[in-house]
């Protein structure tokens, strides 16, 4: 990938990024060494623990596990949300744009050395975690692949708002934020969604929807890894496959305004 | 055979939402040799890094066209034999100064172990073969400077574009830098040259273009745009005797035993002049059209009393 992924590696670990992973991961370990003599009083019993709770509760620490890839996909988020703009500040975008490469091989090479370094980080401490919890808790199950799957598809696509915020706005707060805003207008549509029936307007219902399907939902996606590795059917997949078509065409839209761009 | 060619260049930078705005370029025209060390000049805003910028489509132009050895350079191809070393760079400073070297190499689509003499060649030439372990966010501008240029010459490219390239180089890696521009000429290859340093480029340029606001002042070779040619220094044996010349002709600016320095009006009137002396049957000993600097060149031109040549 023209060295771009070396690149993208040298500025994470310069970025002490790395340090911030392993730190937390390592906490994590740490806790999920202490639940191995967890009691929990009021369940069936007053020596109930852990593994019983399991089985009451459809796997806890599955459920753990799955938001703790979410947390290291948010801090992967919030750690590249500057990196495009910063990579085409004055002075840098030159010496980049100089080279015999188009701007969208450059740009696309930069989105997949990014989704490469720190999804191998991700994947990296997520498998730490999940070796500490089958040690302690034992019941491996091959069906965690998932979880790693969709945290790496749900880094992607926030990638792809990421990249088309540095290319338009060239800032890094609007990148950073331009997260936080989407984030936040999933969360205020899912809401609007759940109350749509009880909405006379059909202009509003409408819009709703539409809004709906264009925000990305990246955050669903936990949920769908989470009932496929419980093995629960998945009822509604619209969300999936429209953040992924969504985040496809964020990525282009990223490539045409990087090629029309002035440095 | 040239292998800059651009016509009618105009590049116009949008302000905010209002019309018009910033004229870079207006309406360039110029070519590049192969083989010649090209200096561009021109005051602060002339539109020398806008001009770069264009060639190597960092920025797009408004009209106009641009080739590089007959390409657009909106081709990236274009750009596989030109190296460029920025002015105000600002280097990916989390990588050392060989990983700067080895990114560059494979963003140019080659193999770093392909270049590996070449990169402990140029580290020893630029002077950077024991900081080549340290971040670039450690060095200092001279050192980035010269790792810089290591860059722009690592695929060994034949068109250099160089934005002041001695910026904040001390006087010896100055004239290292001036020896290596030198080197590079020899061997057949192309430097464009932005510099404020005009001594500079008049010791290394063979043609020089002055842009003014977006606009080329003058073009020529430095012999050219050194020459003052109204001013004309006539080396003869004048001893005390006295020669008028007529005001049609021009003006005796000055007058010695030995040499006349003077300004004519047109220049077929100089061989009027020296008709004039040889009736007087004083012997001359040259005629040759007075030097000036390429600095006392670029401060006319771009005050206003150069031409266009």
């Amino acid at each position: 990938m023209r060295g771009i992924t070396r690149d993208s590696f040298a500025e994470m670990i310069d970025r002490k990024i790395i340090f911030i992973f392993g730190s937390i991961t390592l906490l994590v370990i740490i806790g999920v060494l202490f639940t191995s003599n967890i009691s929990i009083n009021g369940f069936g019993g007053d020596d109930m623990k852990l593994d019983d709770l399991n089985q009451a509760l459809g796997n806890p620490m599955m459920v753990f596990f799955s938001w703790f890839m979410s947390f290291l996909v948010f801090l992967a988020v919030m750690g590249t949300a500057g990196l495009l703009p910063s990579m085409l500040v004055k002075g840098r975008a030159d010496y980049y744009l100089s080279k015999p490469i188009s701007r969208s091989s450059l740009l696309l090479n930069k989105l997949l050395g990014v989704w490469v370094s720190y999804g191998s980080m991700i994947v990296v401490c997520g498998l730490l975690t999940y070796s500490a919890i089958v040690l302690v808790h034992g019941g491996f199950q091959f069906k965690v692949v998932y979880i790693f799957i969709f945290s790496l598809l749900s880094y992607f696509c926030w990638l792809a708002v990421l990249f088309l915020a540095g290319v338009v706005s060239g800032s890094q707060p609007v990148s950073i934020m331009s997260a936080f805003i989407v984030w936040v207008l999933y969360k205020v549509l899912s809401s609007a969604k759940m109350v749509q029936d009880i909405i006379s307007s059909q202009f509003v219902k409408t819009s709703i929807d539409v809004f709906y399907y264009i925000i990305p939902k990246n955050s669903e996606f936990f949920d769908i890894s989470e009932k496929l590795v419980q093995g629960k059917p998945v009822n509604n997949w619209s969300d999936f496959y429209t953040t992924i078509i969504v985040s496809i065409i964020l990525i282009f839209g990223s490539v045409y305004l990087f090629k029309k761009k002035n440095y | 055979m040239n292998i800059i060619d651009v016509q009618d260049l105009t590049k116009i930078y949008q302000t905010g939402m209002r019309k018009g705005g910033i004229v870079a370029l207006d309406g360039v025209n110029l070519s590049v040799e192969h083989g010649e060390i090209f200096g561009l000049l021109g005051p602060n805003g002339a539109g020398k890094t806008t001009l770069f910028k264009v060639l190597l489509n960092i920025t797009n132009p408004n009209s106009g066209s641009c080739m590089i050895s007959g390409l657009a350079p909106s081709d990236p191809n274009s750009r596989k034999k030109i190296g460029y070393l920025p002015e105000n760079y600002r280097f990916p400073n989390h990588l050392t100064g060989l990983e700067l070297l080895e990114i560059t190499i494979r963003l140019y689509g080659f193999n770093s172990s392909e270049f590996t003499e070449n990169i402990d060649n140029l580290l020893e030439l630029v002077g950077m073969e024991k900081w080549k372990n340290s971040k670039l966010k450690k060095y200092s501008k001279g050192m980035l400077q010269r790792i810089g240029l290591a860059q722009a010459m690592v695929t060994d490219p034949d068109i250099l574009f160089l934005d002041e390239p001695t910026d904040g180089v001390d006087p010896v890696g100055r004239m290292e830098i001036k020896d290596i521009m030198k080197k590079i000429r020899d061997d057949g290859k192309s430097i464009i040259l932005n510099t404020h340093l005009l001594s500079e480029v008049e010791m290394v340029a063979d043609r020089v273009a002055i842009l003014m606001n977006g606009k080329v002042a003058r073009i020529g070779s430095v012999e050219e745009l050194t020459s003052k040619t109204s001013h004309y220094e006539i080396e003869a044996d004048f001893g005390h005797k006295f020669v008028e010349i007529p005001e049609k002709f021009g003006k005796r600016l000055s007058i010695s035993t030995k040499s006349m320095l003077v300004e004519l009006k047109e220049l077929e009137y100089i061989n009027d002049i020296i008709d004039l002396i040889r009736i007087k049957k004083i012997s001359i000993r040259s005629v040759k059209p007075l030097k000036i600097s390429l600095e006392q060149s670029f401060i006319e031109t771009v005050s206003g009393e150069g031409t266009k040549e």
